[in-house]
Order: C-alpha cells, then sequence, then structure tokens
C-alpha cells in the first residue's frame, strides 16, 4: 500500500513539473515580411495615396499611436526623393489605419520606388512605372432612354470603367430618402480597339439602379452620374484563373518585396455626366 | 473485393449452421437449460453469474457462466436428475434440484438473485473477483466507478469518468465535444437502452445525461467494435439504463452551484413492473455571478423517464424517454451562442423463450431527434437538426461449434441544416434517407484458450448510398484459460453514411451540421487495427494496455483561408491514428487508485486546390486540433465506512493551433481603384500552414471528501471539493482571428448536499 501512494506522489511531482512549461507563443516568427503595401499611384491625381501599415500582432490595429514608420517615393531617374506626410484613420470601432499622402506631381513613363522605413530598419518596397496620361472621354447621354455611351483614346490598357449614381429612393410612403452613392463596374462590357487605341462603353441608368436598388426606377431619384475611366499598365492586378483562397494569399498577388500587398499605378479620370 | 468477401461469409455461415444442425441430429434427444438471471431487485441482467450443474450420481460439474445479457444455458443435457447452483459476488446463493425429461427440449428457468444482508443497497465489487471479459476496444464502465471522480454534484456523472480515461479527449471544460482516438465527436456513437442519442454530454464539461442514479453500466468502445455497431466510424458508448426497483420506493434531490437533481423510482407493480424519473438543472449561470470572478453564461438541464416491466417467462421490457436542453457561450465575450435539444424516446424488449431455440433475442425501438444552433443577436445563425427513428432486431444462437450473433435494422433519418455563412456551396437543405441491414458474427473457439470471432454488416441505403459492407473479425487469446487474462485483437472496416460537418478549424466550437455525405464516392470510413493485453497482477492490481492504428479516408474538413469570416468550401482529409492506451488500476475496499497514460499520433492528410499556389505542393499534412499526444491520469481514493475522499489529476500535452505570421488588411483592385481613405480592408491573417503552433499542456487537480450521515429519515450526503485546486491557468483554445485566449475554469470550491431515502 505504501508503495503505491510512493509511486503516486513521485508520479504527480514529476507530471507538475513538467506541465509547469506553460509557455504559448500565439505569433510565429516573422522574418519574411515588414509592411503591408496598398494603393495605386495616379498621374492625373491632385494627391497620392497610399496605405502603409506594418504587419501587425493583432487582427484590428487598436494602438493610435505614430507608429515611426518614414514612406518615400523615389524617382529612379533623377533620385529625387519625396517623403509621404502621413494620416490615421479609423473606420469605427477600435481599429486604427495609416494612410501616406503627397501633392507632388507624379510624371507620367518614370520609375518610381515606394519604400517602408520602420523605426528598426527593416523595410518594404514596391517599385512601380507609371502610365501614360488619359485624354478625358466624350460621354454622351441621352435622357429619354436613360442610356450613356463612353469614348476615349488611351494607350494603355484599360482597367476601371465605373459609372458612380448618387441618388435618392422614395419609400413605400413616399418619403424621400438621404442621397447616396451606388458605383457599378461596367468593365466587362467595354470595347477596347487596340489598333486604334480606343474604347467605347455604355451603360443603362435605369436597368443598373433598379436591379441593384430593387424598386421600380419612378422611386429612385439620380441626382448626379460620374463616369470613372482608368488606364493601367499590363501589370495591373489580374485575379483570373485564381480560387478565392489564392486570391487572399499574401505572395500570390503582389509586387512588394518583404512584404505584402499592391503598388499599382493608374491614369484615371472622374468626370461628371451633363444631362 | 467486397463481393467475394460477403461470399465468403455467407458460405461460411452456411457450412457452420448446417455443420452444426447435422451434429445436433446426430445425437438423439438432448436437452437444452437456458434462462436469464437478474437482480431481485430491479430485474437488472447479472453478467458473469457462475452456474454450475451437477448430475445426481455424478460426478461431473457443468459450468455456465452468464453473457452480458444474464443469460446462462447448458446444452446436450440428457434426462435426469440435476442440482444448479448460481453464484454471484454479492448475492445469496441459489441451489435447486431440476428433473430435466419430458417432451420439450428446451427448458427454461430464470432466476433472480437476491443480494446479501449486508450488500442490500449497492453492491461493491473489491479486487479482481469482478469478472470483466472484454473485448478488444472495450472498456466497461459501472457506477461504482464513476462515483470515484470527484464531480460537483451531489451525484457523480459518467462525463467526468471519461475525461478521466486515456484515448478520451476533451478540448475545454466546456462545450460537450469527445474525440476518442483521434476521431471526431460526430464518429462517436452513444446509445441508451439501444436509442441513438447524438449529444448526450452537456454544455459543462463534467455533466452529461448519465448520473450515477440512472446507470447500470456502460460499455465503451474505443474501436474495433462488433458488427452489431454500424454507422459510426471511431467509438461507441453502449450505456445501459438502470431499472426502478421492483420492492421499494426511492429517492433522492441534490443541490450543488453547478446544478440540481431530483430522483425518484418506484414499483408499479410490485415484483413486476417500476419506473425512474430524473431531472437536473444546471445553477452555475447563477450561482458563478456569487462567487466566481467571472459569470458562466451555461445552461443545460434534462429530464428522463423509465419504464421497466419483468415477466416471470424471462422476457424483460423497458421504455424511455429523455428530452434534454443546452445553451450557452464557449467564449464568454464573443456573443456567440451555442443551443441544442435532443429528444429520445424507445422501447426495448428482450429475453429468452422456451418455445424458440434461439438463446436470446432482442427488439429496440427508437426515435432520436437532435437540433443545435449557434447565432448572436447580430449574426445569422447556423441551425441543424437530425431525426432518426430506429427498429433493430438481434438475436444469439449457440451451436455446438460456435456462437451466432446476427441481427437486422431498419433506419430512417430526416436532416435538415442551414449553414449559410459556415461553408460556401452547401447552405441549406432537407434530405431523407432510409436505410437497412443484417449483420452477424460468430465466437469460433478454435483451441482450447483462443477464439476469433468474424463477422460483417451489410447495409442498404435503398438507392441513397451505394450498399455498405464492413467486414469485421476479432480474436481473444487467454494463455492459461482465465478470463481476465486475456490477449485481444481486432481489425475492422467501418463507414458513416451522414457527416457531422464542424468548423473544428480552432478547436472552439459545438455547433456540428449533421448532412449526408456531399459525394457518395468519397463515403467517409475507417479501417481500425488492434492490439490489447489485459493481465491481472495478484488479488487487487488490474494491468491493461492497448495499441491501435487507424486509417480514416474522406473526413469533411474545412478548406483552409487565411481571410477572416471568410466563408470556406468543405475538403476531405485521409486521417492516421497510432496510439497505445494504458491502465494501472488498485481496487480494494477501502483504497483503490488508477493511472493511466495515452499516447496518440493522429494526422490529416489533405489536398486541396489552392494548396499548389501556397506551399508548392498540391498534398499537406497537419495534425488535427484534438492531437492530444500524451494524456496521464492519475486517481486515487479512500472509502472508509461513511467517508470517502476522492482526488483526480489529469495532465494533457497541448492541442495543436494555427499560430500566424501576422496580421494585414486586404484591398482587391478588381476592376477598382482602392479607395484608402474611404475603405478598412479586409482582415487577413498571415499564415505558413495551419496548425504547426501547440497551445500550452493542460493540467488540473480535483479533489473532493464526502460524509455520508445516517439521519433517522433520510441519508445524507455532504461533499465538499475544489475543482482546478491549483488554480492552474488552462486554455480551452485560442482563436486566431481575434487572438482571444479562452481560458477553462478557474479554482473551483464547491459544497454539495444530497438527501436520499434510507
Amino acid at each position: 500500500m505504501k508503495r503505491f501512494s510512493e509511486l503516486y506522489l513521485t508520479l504527480l511531482v514529476l507530471i507538475l513539473i513538467a506541465g509547469c512549461n506553460n509557455t504559448f507563443e500565439p505569433l510565429q516568427e516573422n522574418t519574411k515580411y515588414a509592411f503591408s503595401m496598398y494603393g495605386a499611384l495616379d498621374v492625373h491625381a491632385d494627391t497620392q495615396w497610399v496605405r502603409v501599415m506594418p504587419i501587425g500582432d493583432r487582427l484590428f490595429n487598436d494602438d493610435p499611436e505614430p507608429n515611426g514608420t518614414i514612406v518615400t517615393l523615389e524617382r529612379l531617374t533623377t533620385g529625387e526623393i519625396i517623403t509621404l506626410n502621413d494620416s490615421l484613420f479609423t473606420f469605427g470601432g477600435p481599429s486604427y489605419l495609416w494612410n501616406y499622402w503627397t501633392t507632388e506631381p507624379l510624371a507620367p513613363t518614370e520609375m518610381y520606388r515606394l519604400t517602408a522605413t520602420a523605426p528598426d530598419g527593416r523595410t518594404s518596397s514596391a517599385t512601380v512605372l507609371t502610365t501614360i496620361p488619359l485624354p478625358d472621354p466624350i460621354i454622351e447621354y441621352n435622357n429619354t432612354l436613360q442610356r450613356g455611351t463612353v469614348d476615349g483614346q488611351n494607350e494603355g490598357r484599360l482597367v476601371v470603367a465605373r459609372v458612380n449614381f448618387y441618388i435618392q429612393v422614395i419609400d413605400d410612403l413616399g418619403r424621400i430618402g438621404d442621397e447616396y452613392k451606388e458605383s457599378f463596374s461596367v468593365l466587362n462590357t467595354a470595347y477596347q480597339n487596340w489598333n486604334t487605341n480606343t474604347y467605347r462603353f455604355t451603360f443603362e441608368s435605369r436597368s443598373l439602379l433598379t436591379r441593384r436598388v430593387g424598386v421600380p426606377a419612378s422611386r429612385i431619384i439620380i441626382n448626379r452620374i460620374f463616369v470613372q475611366v482608368g488606364s493601367g499598365l499590363m501589370d495591373w492586378p489580374s485575379y483570373s484563373g485564381l480560387l478565392e483562397e489564392e486570391i487572399v494569399m499574401p505572395d500570390v498577388v503582389t509586387n512588394i518585396e518583404n512584404g505584402t500587398g499592391y503598388i499599382a499605378t493608374v491614369s484615371s479620370k472622374t468626370i461628371e455626366v451633363i444631362r | 473485393m467486397t463481393k467475394q468477401i460477403a461470399r465468403f461469409h455467407f458460405y461460411l455461415i452456411l457450412i457452420l449452421f448446417a455443420s452444426s444442425t447435422l451434429l445436433q441430429a446426430q445425437q438423439g434427444t438432448s436437452y437444452t437449460l437456458r434462462g436469464l438471471i437478474s437482480d431481485y431487485q430491479t430485474g437488472r441482467p447479472l453478467e458473469y453469474a457462475n452456474a454450475v450443474l451437477k448430475q445426481i450420481n455424478s460426478t461431473k460439474d457443468l459450468i455456465s457462466t452468464s453473457d452480458m445479457n444474464g443469460v446462462y444455458e447448458f446444452r446436450n443435457l440428457t434426462t435426469g436428475t440435476y442440482t444448479l447452483n448460481i453464484r454471484y459476488i454479492g448475492y445469496e446463493n441459489f441451489t435447486d434440484t431440476l428433473t430435466i425429461g419430458g417432451d420439450s427440449q428446451n427448458i427454461l428457468i430464470n432466476i433472480r438473485l437476491n443480494p446479501t444482508s449486508q450488500n442490500l443497497n449497492e453492491v461493491v465489487i473489491q479486487g479482481n473477483k469482478q469478472i470483466d471479459v472484454q473485448r478488444p476496444g472495450q472498456f466497461t464502465i459501472r457506477t461504482e466507478d464513476f462515483k470515484r471522480t470527484p464531480t460537483p454534484a451531489g451525484s457523480a456523472d459518467l462525463m467526468g469518468y471519461l475525461t478521466t480515461q486515456p484515448g478520451v479527449v476533451v478540448t475545454g471544460d466546456r462545450g460537450g465535444q469527445l474525440f476518442i482516438r483521434g476521431g471526431l465527436p460526430s464518429e462517436n456513437m452513444v446509445l441508451m437502452d439501444g436509442s441513438l442519442v447524438y449529444q448526450p454530454f452537456h454544455i459543462i464539461g463534467f455533466f452529461s445525461i448519465f448520473p450515477e442514479e440512472v446507470v447500470s453500466k456502460a460499455d465503451l468502445y474505443a474501436g474495433g467494435f462488433g458488427p452489431r455497431y454500424s454507422s459510426r466510424t471511431s467509438s461507441v458508448m453502449d450505456v445501459r439504463l438502470k431499472n426502478g426497483s421492483l420492492y421499494e420506493r426511492k429517492w433522492s434531490a441534490s443541490i450543488s452551484p453547478y446544478l440540481s437533481s431530483l430522483y425518484y423510482e418506484s414499483p408499479i407493480k410490485e415484483g413486476e413492473s417500476s419506473f425512474f424519473v430524473s431531472a437536473r438543472g444546471s445553477l452555475i449561470e447563477q450561482s458563478s455571478g456569487l462567487y466566481l470572478q467571472e459569470k458562466q453564461p451555461l445552461l443545460f438541464n434534462s429530464q428522463l423517464i423509465k419504464y421497466s416491466n419483468i415477466s416471470e417467462q424471462g422476457f424483460n421490457c423497458s421504455a424511455h424517454m429523455l428530452r434534454t436542453y443546452d445553451r450557452g457561450q464557449l467564449d464568454f465575450k464573443s456573443g456567440a451562442f451555442y443551443k441544442w435539444n435532443n429528444f429520445v424516446t424507445g422501447g426495448r424488449c428482450a429475453g429468452v423463450s422456451q418455445s424458440s431455440s434461439l438463446s436470446y433475442f432482442e427488439i429496440n425501438v427508437g426515435i432520436s431527434y437532435m437540433d443545435n444552433s449557434v447565432g448572436s443577436n447580430t449574426t445569422k445563425g447556423r441551425k441543424s437538426s437530425i431525426l432518426k427513428s430506429q427498429v433493430d432486431v438481434n438475436f444469439i444462437q449457440n451451436f455446438e461449434l460456435f456462437r451466432l450473433d446476427y441481427g437486422m435494422f431498419v433506419n430512417f433519418r430526416e436532416i435538415g441544416f442551414d449553414i449559410a455563412d459556415l461553408f460556401a456551396g452547401i447552405n441549406s437543405g432537407e434530405e431523407t434517407m432510409i436505410s437497412t441491414g443484417v449483420y452477424s458474427s460468430m465466437n469460433i473457439p478454435i483451441f482450447e484458450n483462443f477464439s476469433i470471432d468474424p463477422g460483417f454488416s451489410f447495409t442498404t441505403y435503398l438507392g441513397f448510398l451505394k450498399p455498405s459492407f464492413e467486414p469485421r473479425v476479432q480474436a481473444t487469446y487467454s494463455p492459461r484459460g482465465l478470463p481476465n487474462e486475456r490477449f485481444n485483437a481486432a481489425w475492422g472496416i467501418y463507414r458513416q453514411p451522414i457527416v457531422g460537418v464542424a468548423d473544428f478549424r480552432d478547436a472552439g466550437t459545438a455547433f456540428t451540421a449533421w448532412m449526408p455525405i456531399p459525394d457518395d464516392n468519397r463515403r467517409m470510413y475507417a479501417e481500425h487495427f488492434m492490439f490489447g493485453w489485459h493481465q491481472p497482477i495478484g488479488e487487487f492490481i488490474n494491468f491493461s494496455a492497448e495499441g491501435y492504428h487507424k486509417k480514416i479516408h474522406n473526413v469533411p474538413v474545412s478548406v483552409w483561408s487565411s481571410v477572416a469570416r471568410f466563408t470556406t468550401d468543405l475538403a476531405y482529409a485521409d486521417g492516421e491514428v497510432y496510439g497505445a492506451d494504458f491502465r494501472l488500476n488498485f481496487n480494494h475496499r477501502y483504497f483503490y487508485g488508477g493511472v493511466g497514460y495515452g499516447y496518440s499520433w493522429t494526422q490529416y492528410t489533405t489536398a486541396q486546390d489552392h494548396f499548389t499556389t501556397w506551399f508548392g505542393e498540391p498534398v499537406t499534412e497537419y495534425h488535427p486540433p484534438q492531437d492530444r499526444r500524451h494524456q496521464i491520469n492519475i486517481q486515487t481514493g479512500l472509502e472508509v465506512g461513511n467517508f470517502n475522499a476522492n482526488i483526480s489529476f489529469i495532465y494533457g500535452s497541448g492541442f495543436p493551433f494555427t499560430q500566424p505570421m501576422g496580421f494585414d488588411t486586404f484591398h482587391q483592385y478588381l476592376e477598382e481603384i482602392p479607395d484608402l481613405r474611404d475603405t478598412h480592408g479586409l482582415p487577413r491573417v498571415i499564415m505558413d500552414r495551419a496548425f504547426r503552433g501547440r497551445l500550452p499542456d493542460f493540467h488540473r487537480l480535483d479533489i473532493s471528501v464526502q460524509q455520508k450521515f445516517e439521519l433517522k429519515m433520510v441519508n445524507l450526503n455532504v461533499q465538499g471539493g475544489v475543482l482546478n485546486a491549483y488554480d492552474w491557468s488552462n486554455m480551452f483554445y485560442y482563436d486566431v482571428f481575434t487572438q482571444n485566449k479562452i481560458m477553462q475554469m478557474p479554482f473551483m470550491p464547491y459544497i454539495s448536499l444530497k438527501i436520499e431515502s434510507k
């Protein structure tokens, strides 16, 4: 009997000692990715905006304090370096994100390198070629048919063709709601002629909006319509042939060294439709 | 191949049947004496009772041992006068003189044994006097076993005991999910008097629908089980409810911070029929707010009633009805509530008949319903329900050369599920399925101490699925002919027609969506190999060791994705499980204890379309969340008079979890330029491969002391104890997406009171 008591006691002590190793490392060591970088450098934009965030140790960054990241944009042919300004954004809840911006104009068809540097010296960067400028498209709108036609010149690749409506909806009791934006991509209907470097697309306001909003056209008040076109290069991110799980993988659609994300280049124009 | 095996079995049965019949015919008039040995008070069958038949003026004793149904049998008796003596530990001996002869070749004598006067309330058998001739993978649990596990309630519970057994893994102290030898909870079958119970374990991890008052015994088959049980690929727990007393009214009531319970049993017609009713309800939600730092939002209640009738003709019938409700949060901060309901009703008739050559027959009829859901006030919930009605008929027939177990079954299942936000591709639906089948197994003694049990189960789904053929074989060798000393081996194929799909990416779930297998060509099945050794050592010690290897095919698993709340599709995995369970038990009247060690290695191999892009290879291997590698259980206790003290220590190595490299927000450039000033982006987990990390080890010490006071009118049991005595911070699981560490219960003292009739 005594021998068994001793056996139990010894086992108990051994297990307690073994069990004391209670270290828990929720994160795997990360030497591969320093920053996440997203955004499109637009040769027509007044201000360039990019999102640069250190790869976090939590899903939502709840710390609004500056993280010490320096973001620079270098024009490779001249060596000119611009340091971008930081702006803190929040989107409801304790989730803070840093966007960086500059009002310096970008030269078309030039190589630029966007670099993010952490206080500890870790960097991520993207090297990109800016696009060819995009002429203003010609937009015709038939108010009777509520149909628009967009024609334009483009030496690059048409990557954005969108129509943005600012509308109000009349509810069942006849009350008019607040104005809001409904945005539609019509890129899949766009025709691009590579010989003449022209493109054309059309849109029908009534059918687009009734399908999306789910009420008859008579109950939709269209206040303003904007057409957005964007021209990119052949390296504009493409998702064709990728599974949903593949699209979200950090190494699949990326041009960031030592980081995640994608910095694209584009020439975009947003023009209000005159009706 | 399966057709050939089926044909082989068919011919084998035919040959054996024919040869035994021929032998019987050649022997001329002979008599068979059989009957049921049962407890006088309740009618409970007594297993392994010793029956000795001696012909007057003969020196030769014929010996038979009652089987698991309490049936004893003597064959090939000649005309004459005999003395029949029945012995069973804890009961008075039975002796009678019989005259065998006459027209009827089958003689039926049912015997009800009286407990000896000192054991009227409870028969406790110490040491190795209790014989457990178990099948491979089988582990028999009696109420006196699980009364020795500290339980924070007035009555012990089968669940509390199960979680201290090697090979049985629970991911935490809530959720009611049991993983047995690497199998998923949905691969386990739990039967209550023959009726299936889909979710018998309550949301508080110490309790099930089986408190000590209602259980007669439970057989846990951790694998390698025989063909009587089909449609599950991991384990079977066959629980037999006790019968209410046929002569006395008994009652009890208990209360603890965790739950309150009421129990009542009474004869209806003295000596013939009785019933019991048991009702339990949790209190921890209310009581935790009073004395714990954190309120435990966990609630359950259950009600069980059973009627039983014992006939003098050896015919026992019973009916039962169960209702349960569970509701609670596994992560107290998440807002997601899990709920489930069970409703089970059924009946069972079993016995022996003088007019039949059958040794035993049994008919079970049951309806089992379960629904479960998860959701919060702000999110669309997921729901799943399943209804199964079953009829099965089972026979046992002894022949000269072998024993034949066979039977048939018909099942009807109706399944409904709505899991739109969990798995893309499978959203919602309702399905019905009818299946019917037969099974057979033979116990064939090859040599004096060696027997094999080949068998099969065949199920047809009437066009819903392809028919299923499951061959199985077991072998037992007792080197010295001692019943408790044996080597066992088993092999078998196990198929499952319905799957329980759960999002076990992070282990912290209690929601299971039952559904028919999505693809009949990828039906889930498993192959079990098992080898065991059971060895009594001296009078009080038992040692057992069992090694196992399981191959599991087509386990439905979640498609891996790195985006939080990203809907996913289902994929399939093949699993491989190796392991060994060791037990060393000491069982003395006053002092008892046991040490168990379980080693298990579980690995899944899965091929998913995006793995080549992710890992550079189409197939990856990983250890799923239930892969607990080492488990140690130590239990000890002391029982002197009306006082007992119990200590239980459990240690388990850490579960696998996914260790992220970091997090970012993801944007797409799909026909648009991301507006970084207006959009947050999709939160993303950056990970190399899933399940490469390990959670911290788990260990917990539970202690209880109990004193019974025999008062004038009633008995009062006072129990005091602590769970997690040294207040170790055990992690339940780690949520990769929210980085929440969900912890298990802290140091938890309790006092329970139980009053019961004398």
